[in-house]
């Protein structure tokens, strides 16, 4: 596969190319240089090469890096709420008075604010979980290919289907 | 250029990375709804105090949070762990390894304690 400056970007992650046209595409070009690090890291292959010279906001000059860190950023957002609800089962096991002062804590409005934009990045997490997934594992039936937005909306559907039971079987009651 | 080997390690770090993945998708958001908005607003009432500690008596709801909880841990340290090195520490790949991994015990055994201290 002859790779050009402009194809380079818009490689698939898992996608098998020739690593040295890369890197000497890569070597040429600042903007490459980020870009085939954001997707080669992930497999090891320059990483190391290419960190050393990554600028601490080299996310925030494109929108297209933005959002790729917002996703990442996610992460973040859900361990915080992961330690939170954790430490909101362990008041429990204390005792009403200790649980009902975390319930109370909860219910300020700067922590409900607080709490509404974690819910919006496991959101933005979850949405973008299934379109990744709905790329990379290929579904065939019989001899057709599941094509990707069509894999991504029963993604969707199954999401949304598995939350209404969790909520009727396990979080209502 | 050569591929670098793949690892047990690394293999095992994608697989809980991915498996994580699903499960924070699929259960987090609806958690998080119910548990940090619904609940304390007063909407749901079953995350009163006596609701929660007779649930925390069934095995089977039990799994469900550990399940939830425990995946949830490997998934994102491993996002966090790219984050710092795409943000200026790729060049101490060591040392953000090493702090991961102590994050890694100390999160792993906070969201344990509650299950082991709980009756």
């Amino acid at each position: 596969m002859q790779l050009s400056a402009l194809s380079i970007g818009t490689l698939h992650q898992n996608q098998l190319v020739d690593m040295s046209q890369v890197r000497s595409l890569a070597l040429n070009s600042e903007i490459l240089k980020r870009t085939v690090n954001v997707w080669s890291r992930r497999r090891g292959y320059m990483g190391k090469l290419l960190d050393s010279r990554m600028s601490v906001n080299w996310w925030l000059q494109n929108r297209k890096y933005f959002i790729f860190m917002m996703r990442e950023f996610s992460s973040i957002f859900i361990l915080i709420y992961v330690l939170t609800f954790s430490y909101q089962l362990l008041q429990a096991t204390k005792g009403p008075k200790d649980y009902a002062a975390f319930l109370d804590f909860l219910r300020t409005p700067s922590i409900l604010l607080v709490n509404l934009v974690v819910l919006a990045f496991a959101l933005m997490h979850s949405v973008s979980w299934f379109m990744l997934t709905s790329k990379v594992i290929p579904i065939k039936i019989g001899k057709i290919h599941v094509p990707p937005k069509l894999a991504f909306f029963g993604n969707i559907v199954a999401w949304i289907a598995v939350s209404v039971t969790i909520y009727l079987v396990i979080l209502s009651r | 250029m050569q591929m670098e080997k793949p690892s047990i390690l690394e293999a095992l770090e994608w697989t809980l990375f991915s498996l994580g993945g699903i499960v924070t998708a699929l259960l987090i958001p609806i958690h998080i709804l119910v548990t940090a908005i619904l609940s304390p607003l007063g909407i749901v009432e079953s995350f009163n105090h006596a609701a929660i500690v007779a649930r925390l008596g069934t095995p089977a709801f039990k799994l469900y949070l550990l399940i939830l909880l425990l995946s949830a841990i490997p998934h994102t340290l491993h996002r966090i762990r790219f984050i710092l090195y795409d943000i200026g520490f790729g060049k101490n790949r060591k040392a953000v390894n090493t702090l991961i991994l102590l994050v890694y015990v100390a999160t792993m055994s906070f969201v344990l304690y509650p299950f082991l201290t709980f009756r």
